[in-house]
């Protein structure tokens, strides 16, 4: 009575267990029992020895066998093999004889508990033999192996498997381009490309290569597995054709069977006992898309735009973007000094509620007035601030860029003691200070200062207008006389200029003498002031910002352009007995002398 | 005159020569009679002359080699009172077990000894097989012609073997003690004709020469003459998968040869002959260093089954570079290396092309598949000694009296026996003394149970198992070779030295123990030879091509 209960016990206790079974190991090794990898024995995909076979010295191939530990003695072979959902499938690549699938492990092995098969009656298969039982296919890929282990030579069914690992594999690796599909749950894989390692080199050839590729007797393992060798498996075939694309389950179900907070979701595309991870999940990832003017001036409008995208992570999917996004999630820009982070000028979190489907993108702009010190900033966008997207890489979630922010300058101007940058009147002098500053507050010392007077009027060449013959058929256009007045002069050491100015202005620009077309011929009056000076020791020119607008001319205004007024009372002004009324005493002169030239 | 390949025929007058060289015939157990019409002397051929019914062949058998054959060798017309001189080229039947048979027959015609029957004195009566349909000429008026059928023939009876079948002949002896016999052979039911057979042998004959037989034949008639053996003879067909042929398309591709050998006379499926197929000068592993002027042979045998046939999975070795000196045939084994009944088969295309060729059934292909890999890891290993230059050096020191000792030239130190190692360069040095003197001797490296790539099967079913055996003949003492031992998985092979004197009388045998181990140890000396090496590509190239035929 006692013993049955012990036996019911003991086939419970089997029922529940596991291949393969822990503790039971297996390698490949010689017969001093070193482990080996054994090289692939063909140099290119047209050579001979399109295989790993064994005992072939001149190929670095030593003689090998199987040592099985904890397992007893058995009947053993090595296999491309996965598990999907408890169920084998293999493709049983050893041989012990032409009519026998599995070798006896007969001799002890390297260590208690541990037996091993005669090296010469294990083989590496080149060919399919279909006399055993199992069938017994061509070593013809790179892998790590399974050996399985029976109790007789030809059991028909393999049902017991120990995975060997790096205790003996054969050398090379795959590169498997491979796709989620989160619409039928599914993953895409496409040919494989076999990089075969031979003895001293290797090449690679794909799947479908018509002499080292897939076919009825070179069969290939593929699963797509949970875990990277191929024991845990959701899908999984054994390929005798080169069958791509192959699309094979995830073991995800439902409807969605995956969404955007319950991810990233690991899984390997296992090809004969290599694992190809494959991550499934969105991946948010951010770019600065336009950061401009940069340079940006002091209290210009800095345009900056960012795209958020979640792309597919083609061909391999290892960073996923293969989930669509529709939870929200936030946005943080901000923008700081770039050799002082904390120093932070500018932050805005926003919310994204819009959905973001695999490859696609969702574009945002934000604009932001440089009112700051110049030098040199970082804008920074962060995507999924909050963590609420189960991204596959968490790690590629901002961007930034580093802009400069320079300074303009900011003149302070005087007329006739008032602070304005107006002339009432043309024709007649004005008191002209000017004090100059950049917007970093730094007085421009000893820089250099032009006002500019353009076609107004001058002493040297009226303004003055008539028809020119400019080519050989008598046709006229216009010629004219434009004339500029420049005045150069630099601040003070304190940033001033004092000066006696007249704007000279010109009515041949007023509506009674628009018979001239004077500003079609010449041009507009205009008159403004720029410059240059020193910063650190490189000249800048002067940059002003007016109304948002970026000018390298400061424009200075006359209020009533085409009148000509004097003064009603007497008025001091700069410079005015050495120089102004001197000057002015030869205007008078040369004023006098055009009229006694046609007045007579 | 007649020419055939190995006979020439002279006609003389029957009389001219009786006249010059008396071409006597008499009955030497005619103890009754001593000169009688009907029994053919001297005398009564003179008196005769006018009504004899008979005439007569004279052989001379001449160096030559007649093969032992079911169809005539020669068409012949007797004519009365002519005696023809015929020349045979056939002094390998002059071993006392063959006899010449004249056939009265005008066509040629493949003879069968189950045809052969026992001769009575009633087939010699006027209406038996010397009846007036086929002998006219002892007709009308039979019994009262002297030199009828049955008062010449009847009727001493002996035993004789044909083919091994004895038969029941009547016996005269003509001059010279020339033993004559007479069998009936029996197309069908009814009808029968004489079959006339003479022992080759040498007989002092008219002019004191010596002839090797002769015929006394009715005449007027056409003959076909035959060799029979009083033992069994013997010959092997040869199918091609499945053809009868003896040619075989390509190089390095795998046929099933099946061989069935039959009574030639019979034509019955012989069982238990040990058929060989045997392959010179090919490429294989066991020597990877040819040697000018030695025949390296590789064998498969087995005996034949109830029907006489034997299958093997043959694949021809050699490349156009062994063209001249390669062979490959079939025969029997019949003792230790001496094979009779060959028969040459003949590779048409000896280029290495290559392609896909299967063998049947999927057990079978399985096997040779298998044979196929050990052999390209055996030569594998062969390739990476040479490759190396590594070899297992002995030099082997044999007294005539066929005591031995072996020195290692790894230390210099003697022992009494060697070790190699299989797949790799054995280099091997044979030195024959006689009294501490070097005398020359031959040895002859033998390899059996092993792998041959001739024969790329091991313990095949379906076809059975064959015996292999790899040999060198007869390589010179003193003349180093290097042996390389196919023991691996099921091939538990041996290797023996067969040591000779320069008479080839067998001096010592030395077996020499093999290590399944391919690795090279500490033991390997320094070894380069490139015929060896070039051999050893050859090889290679041959067993690749046979890995793609399976492929």
């Amino acid at each position: 009575m006692k013993k049955e209960i012990y036996l019911i016990y003991f086939i419970v206790l089997s029922a529940f267990l596991i291949t393969p079974v822990l503790g039971v190991t297996a390698s490949i090794k010689d017969s001093s029992f070193n482990t080996v990898n054994l090289y692939y024995t063909g140099s290119s995909s047209s050579d001979p020895g399109q295989y790993y076979l064994d005992g072939v010295p001149s190929k670095g191939n030593p003689n090998v066998g199987i040592e099985l530990c904890d397992a007893g003695q058995a009947y053993v072979g090595a296999a491309y093999a996965i598990n999907v959902g408890g169920s084998w499938q293999y493709a049983l690549i050893t041989y012990a004889s032409s009519s026998e699938a599995l070798s006896y492990t007969s001799q002890s092995g390297s260590a208690a508990g541990c037996y091993f098969t005669p090296i010469d009656f294990l083989t590496f298969s080149p060919y399919l033999y279909t006399t055993p039982n199992p069938d017994v296919y061509v070593a013809a890929f790179p892998g790590r192996l399974y050996v399985a282990y029976e109790t007789s030579a030809n059991p028909g069914t393999l049902s017991n498997f120990v995975f060997v690992g790096n205790n003996g594999y054969l050398r090379g690796s795959y590169t498997v381009p491979r796709s989620f599909d989160e619409s039928t749950c599914t993953i895409s894989i496409s040919e494989p490309t076999i990089s075969f390692q031979y003895y001293g080199g290797s090449f690679s050839a794909g799947a479908s290569d018509s002499n080292v590729g897939i076919s009825n007797e070179r069969r290939m393992v593929i699963g797509v597995c949970t875990d990277d060798q191929g024991s845990a498996c959701n899908d999984g075939t054994v390929l005798s054709s080169a069958t791509f694309p192959l699309t094979l389950g995830t073991g995800l179900t439902g409807s969605p069977c995956v969404n955007d907070q319950a991810t990233p979701i690991d899984r390997y595309v296992v090809i004969n006992g290599l694992g190809n991870y494959i991550c499934i999940g969105p991946n948010l990832k951010v770019s600065i898309t336009q950061l401009s003017p940069n340079p940006v001036y002091y209290n210009q409008t800095l345009t900056i735009s960012y795209r958020i995208t979640n792309p597919r992570d083609t061909p391999y999917e290892t960073q996923g973007g293969n989930v669509r996004v529709t939870t929200d999630f936030t946005v943080r820009v901000s923008i700081f000094n770039a050799s002082n982070p904390s120093q932070i000028v500018y932050e805005n979190v926003e919310t994204i509620t819009d959905d973001i489907p695999v490859n696609g993108a969702v574009d945002r702009t934000l604009y932001w007035r440089a009112a700051v010190h110049s030098g040199t900033y970082t804008v920074k966008v962060e995507v999924d601030y909050g963590s609420a997207i189960g991204e596959c890489n968490e790690g590629d979630n901002s961007a930034q860029q580093n802009f400069e922010v320079k300074p303009v300058v900011i003149p302070e101007i005087w007329i006739n003691g008032n602070k304005t940058d107006t002339f009432p009147y043309p024709g007649r002098p004005y008191n002209f200070s000017l004090y100059l500053r950049n917007s970093d507050n730094e007085t421009l010392r000893n820089a250099y200062v032009k006002i500019v007077e353009k076609n107004g009027l001058s002493l040297f060449t009226p303004t003055q207008i008539w028809d020119k013959i400019h080519d050989q058929y008598g046709n006229k256009t216009k010629n004219a006389t434009i004339v500029t007045s420049i005045t150069e002069v630099y601040t003070d050491y304190y940033g001033w200029v004092n000066i006696t100015l007249i704007p000279t202005g010109n009515r041949l620009f007023a509506p009674e003498y628009a018979y001239t077309n004077a500003s079609q011929v010449l041009g507009n009056y205009s008159l403004y002031l720029t410059g240059r000076y020193l910063k650190g020791n490189i000249w800048e020119d002067f940059k002003f910002v007016i109304n948002d607008q970026l000018l390298d001319n400061y424009p200075l205004n006359i209020q009533n352009p085409y009148t000509y007024k004097g003064y009603d009372k007497e008025i001091a002004f700069h410079n005015q007995k050495n120089f102004v009324e001197v000057v002015m005493d030869f205007v008078y002169t040369v004023f006098a002398n055009f009229w006694k030239a046609i007045v007579k | 005159m007649v020419l055939l390949k190995n006979i020439s025929v002279k006609k003389r007058n029957l009389l001219w020569i009786i006249g010059i060289v008396g071409i006597v015939i008499s009955i030497a157990y005619a103890q009754n009679i001593s000169v009688k019409a009907g029994y053919i002397t001297k005398a009564n051929l003179y008196s005769e002359i006018s009504t004899w019914r008979w005439g007569g062949i004279i052989g001379y058998v001449t160096p030559g080699t007649l093969p032992e054959s079911p169809d005539p060798f020669l068409q012949h017309s007797i004519t009365a009172g002519v005696i023809d001189m015929i020349n045979v080229s056939a002094s390998n039947l002059k071993d006392g077990k063959h006899y010449f048979a004249a056939l009265p027959y005008d066509t040629a015609l493949t003879i069968n000894v189950s045809k052969m029957r026992n001769i009575t004195e009633n087939d010699l009566e006027e209406f038996g097989i010397f009846n007036a349909t086929n002998f006219p000429i002892f007709h009308p008026n039979y019994y009262q012609n002297s030199d009828n059928p049955k008062t010449t023939f009847c009727c001493y009876n002996e035993t004789i073997l044909i083919s091994g079948k004895p038969f029941t002949a009547f016996r005269i002896v003509l001059k010279n003690n020339v033993r004559y016999y007479l069998l009936k052979y029996q197309f069908n039911d009814s009808y029968a004709l004489p079959l006339f057979l003479v022992n080759i042998s040498d007989y002092t004959c008219y002019d004191s020469t010596t002839c090797q037989f002769e015929f006394m034949l009715p005449a007027d008639k056409t003959y076909q003459l035959y060799v029979l053996s009083k033992e069994p003879a013997y010959d092997i067909k040869v199918f091609v998968d499945g053809v009868e042929t003896t040619d075989i398309p390509n190089t390095g591709l795998p046929y099933n040869i099946t061989t069935v050998v039959y009574d030639i006379y019979t034509q019955i499926p012989v069982p238990n002959k040990t058929i060989v197929v045997f392959e010179d000068n090919g490429n294989n592993i066991f020597s990877p260093l040819p040697i000018i002027s030695t025949t390296s042979r590789v064998m498969a045998y087995t005996e034949s089954d109830s029907k006489g046939r034997v299958q093997f999975i043959i694949s021809p070795t050699p490349t156009l570079q062994e063209a001249g000196i390669y062979s490959l045939k079939v025969g029997i084994l019949s003792t230790k290396d001496i094979i009779t009944n060959q028969k040459t088969l003949n590779i048409l295309d000896m280029e290495l092309k290559g392609g896909k060729k299967y063998i049947s059934p999927t057990e079978l292909l399985d096997n040779s598949k298998a044979t196929v890999v050990y052999m390209i890891q055996l030569e594998d290993s062969v390739y990476n000694w040479a490759q190396q230059r590594k070899a297992n050096k002995y030099t082997i020191f044999v007294d005539t009296s066929g005591s031995y000792t072996i020195r290692n030239e790894s230390d210099g130190l003697y022992y009494s026996s060697a070790s190699i190692q299989t797949g790799a360069v054995n280099y091997i040095s044979v030195i024959l003394r006689s009294g501490g003197v070097d005398v020359p001797g031959y040895v002859v490296p033998e390899e059996t149970a092993g792998f041959i790539v001739m024969n790329p099967t091991y313990n095949p079913p379906v076809v059975g198992p064959k015996n292999h055996t790899h040999k060198v003949f007869y390589i010179p003492t003193g003349t180093g070779f290097v042996i390389a031992p196919t023991k691996m998985g099921p091939a538990n092979s041996e290797v023996k030295l067969y040591v000779y004197d320069s008479n080839y009388y067998l001096v010592a045998t030395i077996p020499l123990y093999i290590d399944k181990s391919t690795t090279i140890t500490g033991n390997a000396v320094f070894y380069q030879n490139d015929d060896m090496q070039a051999k050893i590509v050859k090889t290679i190239q041959v067993i690749n091509t046979l890995y793609y035929a399976y492929w």
